[in-house]
């Protein structure tokens, strides 16, 4: 038993007693309590399928709404204009946002874009998009499409009634899924290539690794695991139009838990979301009903964006590896002082 | 991309006609030089004779103006960098790259990845490799806290987990004391009685002296002479150029 256990990934059993533990969220919570755990469930593994790109690829992405969007509309359009079930939309709008990552990475490696530059290109092409389907009859242009509500909807129909714990659930295993593939990845080949390019892509090349080849990986998993959430952020809030699904505003959703949690680790993305989510929740809520004091506050729109804001400042200030990706720092560094200290002993005697 | 040619010279590496201009700047002018199997040929040169630009060309990272480069009598000559890798060249840079979030032992990892599928495999190698340039206490340890000497070493084992044919060492022995110098001295006699090919650019002559059996003399980005280790010191032109400002340098 041990030694079948010492082969296991140790993250794979974190993962294993996580996803126990958070099945029986929903048994806790009432109506509007599950619906701020699906938002947590549902930005961690949006977080997390970015933090594949950014994190480990270090490729930042400003731009994520592409992918998102590209896997919103294709669930929304098939749905509506087709009638098929938004699993076949969540997988052709995960193969839409792979090829699409695909494409416009590829264009970006091609002529050597990077920094800020990489940054500028990767918001481009969600402007792009968003302007695009704007502009589209074929998606409804700024009209969006709306979830039709199916009599005696099931699992297939991935349509729930609201406050059901259901959306939670489907969340959860994509959740699940986005950390296996995740973990996965992080400990094959590619994953170690992909790392090592990050650091130094020139002596990464010079040891056999073909750069473009694994970033083009990275940001194609990336976009695919981005894809499918946007298909279920369509069925979660029954609603898609172009701002939405192709907006800054939902890249920046995306990226902030990770930034906040610890880019580069597994964990981070899933940590900032549990932070974030609620605190976002607190803040409108406090903004709908301010107490006596604040009571200026009231119906201003803005106030939990400005709360962001000064999070992310001051975090980027005090921990600039995030909140997770401190604490993992830290152990590293006292791990390291140990060897160091048994160095010292070995020498000596 | 390779193509065949008439080598019936069994060169491992030919540098035939290597110029390499960078906008007007000529910082190789039509180098030709051969390694044989087994040979090991120091790079000898002022500062900005053209010795990196030189190992740049032959790892690929960037293509020569003009002249080719062949291994093995097939032409490498604009291949990108990692494919040169894998057909067996294996260099290490004179500004270390380390990567620096990963473990001494996985920097290692990366490079035994290329010659086994299989990552068990590739992890033994890879504490081979660390164990034998004497990293084995560091092997956990996060590349980016090495010191220098240590990142040298690093360098070396990268390039040795690669297991080439053709090993490029770009100034391994610069920056490090003395007393670092000789256990890495050490480590590349070892290598060379491993049979392992290797051509080496070096300040530290007292090291060129001892592990070359050729040296060829860069200057101004032209070879200026070649031969073996006494040859080349008893050449006048060479005194003049180079030896003359330098010797003072090695022996302090």
């Amino acid at each position: 038993m041990t030694r079948l256990l010492g082969r296991v990934d140790p993250n794979y059993l974190v993962l294993a007693a996580l996803a126990v533990a958070l099945l029986f969220v929903p048994f806790f919570l009432e109506g509007a309590g599950v619906e701020v755990a699906v938002r947590i469930l549902m930005f961690g593994m949006l977080a997390t399928a970015w933090n594949v790109m950014a994190g480990y690829a270090g490729l930042f992405s400003f731009g994520h709404a592409a992918y998102f969007g590209l896997g919103a509309y294709s669930g929304a359009y098939l749905l509506v204009v087709h009638g098929l079930s938004p699993w076949i939309g969540m997988v052709v709008g995960m193969v839409l946002g792979a090829a699409f990552a695909a494409m416009t990475g590829f264009l970006s490696f091609r002529y050597k874009l990077t920094g800020a530059y990489f940054v500028l290109t990767t918001f481009a092409f969600a402007e792009m998009l968003r302007l695009i389907a704007l502009n589209l009859d074929l998606v409804n242009g700024a009209v969006g499409f709306r979830v039709p509500i199916v009599r005696d909807a099931t699992i297939w129909d991935l349509q729930f009634a609201p406050g059901s714990p259901a959306y939670y659930y489907v969340i959860l295993g994509m959740l699940i899924v986005t950390l296996v593939v995740t973990i996965a990845l992080t400990r094959s080949r590619s994953g170690y290539f992909i790392v090592a390019i990050r650091d130094n892509e020139d002596a990464a090349a010079s040891l056999g690794v073909n750069p473009l080849r694994y970033k083009l990986l990275a940001v194609s998993v990336s976009g695919a695991l981005t894809a499918a959430g946007g298909t279920f952020y369509f069925q979660f809030l029954f609603f898609i139009d172009p701002p939405i699904a192709f907006g800054a505003p939902i890249s920046v959703e995306i990226l902030l838990p990770a930034i906040i949690g610890g880019m580069g680790t597994l964990w981070g993305p899933l940590v900032g979301a549990a932070l974030l989510v609620p605190l976002s929740e607190l803040t409108s809520s406090l903004v709908r009903s301010p107490p006596g004091f604040l009571g200026f506050l009231e119906g201003r729109s803005g106030v939990d964006l400005m709360l962001f804001g000064a999070l992310l400042v001051a975090i980027i200030i005090f921990l600039p590896r995030g909140v997770y990706g401190t604490i993992v720092d830290r152990i590293g560094v006292s791990k390291a002082r140990k060897r160091g200290r048994q160095r010292q002993l070995e020498g000596a005697s | 991309m390779s193509v065949d040619t008439a080598a019936s010279d069994g060169a491992l590496l030919s540098i035939r006609g290597v110029t390499k201009t960078f906008s007007g700047l000529t910082a190789l002018e039509d180098v030709s030089f051969e390694v044989q199997p087994g040979q090991i040929k120091g790079v000898i040169g002022p500062n900005g004779a053209g010795k990196t630009t030189l190992f740049n060309v032959i790892a690929g990272s960037f293509p020569p103006t003009a002249g080719e480069v062949l291994l093995r009598g097939k032409v490498v000559t604009g291949l990108p960098s990692h494919r040169i890798a894998r057909a067996g060249i294996a260099r290490t840079y004179q500004l270390m790259k380390p990567f620096g979030t990963l473990s001494v032992r996985d920097n290692v990892l990366i490079a035994a990845l290329q010659r086994t599928g299989s990552m068990k495999e590739a992890r033994v190698r890879a504490g081979d490799v660390v164990e034998r340039v004497g990293l084995a206490s560091w092997a956990d340890d996060q590349a980016a806290g090495l010191s220098t000497a240590g990142r040298k070493r690093l360098e070396l084992a990268r390039a040795l987990a690669l297991e080439p044919d053709l090993l490029l060492l770009d100034e391994v022995l610069a920056g490090l004391v003395p007393s670092e110098r000789a256990p890495v001295m050490e480590l590349l006699a070892e290598i060379r009685r491993g049979g392992v090919t290797m051509l080496f650019v070096e300040h530290v002559m007292a090291a060129v002296m001892e592990l070359s059996d050729e040296i060829v003399v860069l200057h101004h980005g032209q070879v200026l002479a070649t031969g073996t280790p006494d040859q080349v010191t008893s050449d006048p032109a060479v005194v003049e150029a180079y030896l003359g400002e330098e010797q003072s340098d090695a022996d302090a």
